[in-house]
């Protein structure tokens, strides 16, 4: 079986994902929510038994959390309750549950996988003293605890809109219909909607709206608060789109309360009176690969370097833990074979995401040797895309200048070559070709690679690109609005705009008006664009 | 503005090389709350790259965005677009490129006027300079026409262009005793980003054959596939140059053979962008030989301990008469002569060599040093001291111990 041989990124792309991974989107919905509160009155796994053996049972239990959650004042009591939120939040609760509770019974082999992690000494110490502690006698210090708000101070706006209303006039502006945090429901559900439209501004307010429901809104960091699955689904979701947006700085300073999410209360022992037995961080991987690329963002990109590789370790940890007949965090247990295959490409495929991380933090501070390096040891493992891999290989030794190991790569990407279409070929060679200062023979390929697909937007850019180093200007602001044109939506991309408001430039001083006419194009496909094209655009 | 009274306008953009761009990639697990949406939202970028979505090593070409600086040896290249605003047709437009530097000026381009140019119409002009000076240079972007009136009409743009230095090249010079020259050579990167080396040869000049020693056995760079110097670092290259025969034998022009050669470095840096430096040429010291030169050219690398052994020394007389020389061989610790001191030798004639024979018996084991020779010109009543001929080393034959005991 094909998914078997490749311990790839196919549970970001492509459809050979792991079977329980396969779920639409209303049903990931419930799952996050339903979670919370089926796992609280779960039965106990075996291997919690051996650390948390004196965990009080029941009721009693709930105070060792909720002595230091009275502090917060107020609705304590109300945010303690899991229903209570869900309600709160207006998230439907029955029509799927009928399909989350079948799935309960491999639903904790599948989050017991997905979930795993292994907390650094402190952590461990502080979760096995808050589980054994007479209840209502564990008080963690407070740099133990992860206490986020949002910093944001106002809501963002429509900066298409905006931008649209100081160029064009608030006639033209009031003609643009773009989502609204408030035109959707008040939930993940709402949230899914606007990220889907692209409407990036409007989901980071909508977080915001959400997070406040948590005692985590504006004003809130650095105090106390309780987290869930869900609350922290939230601040990923929210990082995740002010990094989409370019809010670097923001994303950064609302991400530094969470260290590197190993605190204790990231942990889902943590709660033992909520999560019965469950075990693991609370936070997801993507979480925690997104928090360890943040510092890249904001100049500080060997720190990313050094997080990142604290990732890695632990996934590496993880997998040698699996291979040695354990269970992900090292406790000895059975896991059927089925099981244990399974928890490997998961983390096999987690461990080659961290590597392409790594790898891009080392392009960003060009540290050519150390990406080389690693694509190379992803090349070498069983399995791998060999062909996009070499090729990419192929594209880094351009990137650096050199050229005839450039070819090298090249061609054995040709020969280990999987797909018969022929562009990829065609794409390297021409970027080849390019090196070489040869943009006509360059232009040529990207022409043969365009009749494969006549659709394709980076092709059509290249060829523009290629025309303009000819001394060809028109027929490249030609190719490059007939792919806007034919594919408005893909084609309104932040690179591809910048090319084209180059040419502009150059063209003429009417280019200010054909900057207008994209910028309109933009106003009707887009929900949203980078601050830094608009600013292109009217500037 | 001088172009705002004129019916054409005048652009000019510097073609460097573009960029690959790629998106950031943000990815989520499908049980994350966006599901698949940031993953979808990825793989619709026209910038990333199908089957590696998650690296930022694109394909996707951008256009120069910031000013790259320029550097010596680089190739200067630009787009000068010429555009009509007007109306009606302009006619016999020419279009004129200058560079000017601290030295010289020097026309890029004088295309053929074009008859007409129709109102949106451009004309388009790309040129390519590689420059040679460092320092300020001007480009100078003249326009001629005729208005419709039939008025020539003519305007210039200006330019400014700061050419830096990329490399900082630091050359060594070892004359070795056996004539043979080395080089050091010291390329430093002072441009702003990493450079990749393509080529640092040593073009010598004809009186040396050069041994490049910057590879392994099998043929391999010693400094790895890489071979990328990252801004201020240094790589380090030696050669070897061994004299030509005739050189060789002639120590009055090997002596003034101080030309060693250039070196010949080609490097390259984004996507190819590429330039090339030719060092002036490099000037070693002359090795100063005297009148009467002595230098070792057999001797043993090993020798037992009290075991005889012989090695042979070259004297060479480099003056314009004949010598007559007398040899002393003074005791030295651990060396014992076995052979005749205060002997008068043959007179030697100009510019004429001669193979001596020496006898010894080491006494100390370990390395020793090969001295105590005096020649003594007795014309000139001058001595010759030679203290370091060269090294042996005494090792004990155990063989030999065990039958003495």
């Amino acid at each position: 079986m094909s998914e078997e041989a490749t311990p790839s990124l196919s549970q970001y792309f492509g459809s050979n994902a792991p079977k329980e991974d396969q779920f639409d989107l209303t049903q990931q919905l419930n799952n996050l929510t339903v979670d919370d509160n089926q796992t609280a009155s779960n039965k106990i796994e075996p291997e919690v038994c051996r650390i948390f053996s004196e965990t009080p049972p029941g009721v009693q239990s709930k105070y060792t959390t909720e002595a230091f959650f009275d502090l917060i004042g107020t609705n304590a009591r109300s945010t303690v309750e899991p229903n209570d939120i869900i309600s709160t939040i207006g998230l439907p609760v029955s029509p799927e549950e009928s399909y989350s509770s079948s799935r309960l019974i491999v639903g904790t082999e599948a989050d017991r996988r997905r979930d795993a992690w292994i907390p650094c000494e402190k952590t461990r110490q502080c979760l096995i003293a808050a589980a054994t502690a007479t209840p209502g006698t564990y008080f963690p210090q407070r740099e133990l605890l992860t206490m986020p708000g949002v910093l944001l101070e106002e809501e963002l706006g429509d900066a298409v809109g905006e931008a649209v209303a100081l160029c064009l006039g608030e006639a033209e502006a009031a003609q643009r219909r773009a989502l609204h945090a408030g035109d959707v429901t008040q939930d993940e559900r709402g949230l899914r909607e606007l990220v889907q439209a692209g409407a990036y501004r409007a989901a980071i307010n909508l977080t915001a709206r959400l997070l406040t429901i948590y005692g985590q809104g504006r004003g809130r960091a650095g105090h106390p608060s309780k987290h869930s699955p869900h609350s922290l689904q939230l601040w990923f979701t929210r990082i995740a789109l002010l990094v989409k947006t370019k809010f670097f700085n923001i994303a950064s300073a609302e991400a530094e309360p969470f260290a590197n999410l190993d605190k204790p209360d990231m942990y889902f022992q943590f709660y033992p009176d909520m999560y019965g037995g469950r075990l693991g961080s609370m936070a997801s991987f993507s979480f925690r690969l997104l928090i360890g690329e943040l510092p890249m963002h904001c100049g500080k990109a060997k720190e990313s370097i050094t997080r990142l590789f604290n990732v890695l370790a632990t996934v590496r940890q993880i997998i040698d833990n699996l291979k040695r007949g354990q269970c992900e965090n090292g406790n000895p247990m059975e896991l059927a074979d089925g099981d244990r295959s399974d928890s490997m490409r998961l983390w096999t495929g987690r461990e080659v995401r961290v590597m392409h991380s790594i790898i891009n933090c080392s392009l960003v501070v060009k540290d050519y040797e150390l990406a080389m390096d690693l694509l190379g040891q992803l090349c070498d493992r069983e399995g791998a895309p060999k062909q996009a891999l070499l090729s990419a290989l192929g594209r880094l030794h351009l990137q650096m200048g050199n050229i005839s190991g450039a070819e090298v790569c090249f061609k054995e990407a040709e020969e280990a070559k999987t797909s018969s279409t022929g562009v990829r070929e065609l794409v390297d060679r021409g970027l080849l070709s390019i090196a070489q200062s040869a943009f006509d023979d360059g232009y040529v390929y990207f022409q043969r690679a365009s009749h494969l697909e006549p659709t394709n937007v980076m092709i059509l850019n290249n060829m523009g690109v290629c025309l303009l180093y000819g001394g060809h200007l028109k027929e490249a602001i030609q190719v490059l609005e007939s792919a806007i044109s034919s594919n408005p939506v893909h084609a309104l991309n932040e690179s591809l705009l910048l090319n084209l408001c180059t040419l502009y430039d150059m063209e003429s001083s009417k280019g200010r008006m054909k900057k207008f006419a994209l910028l309109r194009q933009i106003s009707r496909y887009q929900a949203d664009a980078p601050t830094m094209i608009l600013e292109k655009l009217y500037g | 503005m001088e172009s705002e009274e004129h019916l054409l306008t005048l652009k000019v953009m510097r073609l460097t090389r573009p960029t690959l761009a790629s998106p950031f990639p943000v990815t989520c697990d499908s049980k994350d709350l966006p599901g698949n949406l940031l993953n979808n939202a990825l793989q619709q970028d026209p910038t990333s790259v199908e089957g590696t979505e998650t690296l930022c090593v694109g394909q996707f070409l951008l256009l120069p965005q910031n000013p790259v600086n320029i550097y010596l040896g680089e190739t200067f290249s630009s787009y000068i677009c010429v555009y009509s605003e007007t109306e009606t047709a302009v006619t016999n437009i020419s279009v004129k490129v200058d560079l000017q530097t601290i030295s010289q000026r020097i026309s890029l381009s004088s295309n053929p006027p074009t008859a007409t140019l129709p109102p949106e119409k451009t004309v388009d002009v790309v040129i390519h300079h590689e420059v040679k000076e460092i320092g300020t240079h001007i480009l100078i972007c003249e326009v001629t026409y005729q208005s419709p009136n039939g008025n020539t009409m003519s305007f210039r743009k200006f330019f400014k262009i700061m050419v830096m230095k990329p490399l900082d090249v630091k050359t060594k010079f070892y004359n070795a005793e056996n004539d043979d020259v080395y080089l050091e050579a010291q390329v430093q990167n002072i441009t702003a980003g990493p450079i990749y080396l393509e080529k640092v040869a040593l073009d010598a000049s004809h009186l040396f054959d050069v041994v490049s020693l910057n590879s392994n056995r099998d043929g391999k760079s010693i400094f790895g596939a890489t071979a990328v110097l990252q801004p201020q670092t240094i790589c380090q290259f030696l050669y070897c140059l061994v004299p030509n025969e005739k050189l060789a034998s002639d120590l009055k022009s090997l002596s003034g053979a101080t030309n060693i050669g250039k070196l010949d470095i080609v490097w390259r840096s984004n996507l190819g962008e590429r330039g090339r430096l030719q060092t002036s040429q490099l000037q070693r010291m002359s090795p100063e030989y005297g009148d009467i030169r002595l230098t070792a050219v057999e001797l043993p690398n090993f020798v037992s301990l009290e075991e005889l052994f012989t090695f042979k020394c070259k004297l060479i007389n480099n003056c314009e008469r004949t010598v007559e020389l007398m040899i002393y061989l003074e005791n030295v610790e651990g060396i014992a002569w076995c052979d005749i001191s205060g002997r008068k030798l043959e007179p030697l004639l100009p510019m004429s060599h001669l193979i001596l024979e020496f006898r010894c018996i080491p006494l100390l084991p370990g390395l020793r040093t090969i001295a105590g020779i005096k020649l003594l010109d007795t014309f000139l009543k001058r001595t010759y001291t030679y203290d370091e001929l060269g090294q042996v080393f005494v090792i004990v034959d155990k063989t030999e111990s065990i039958k003495s005991m």
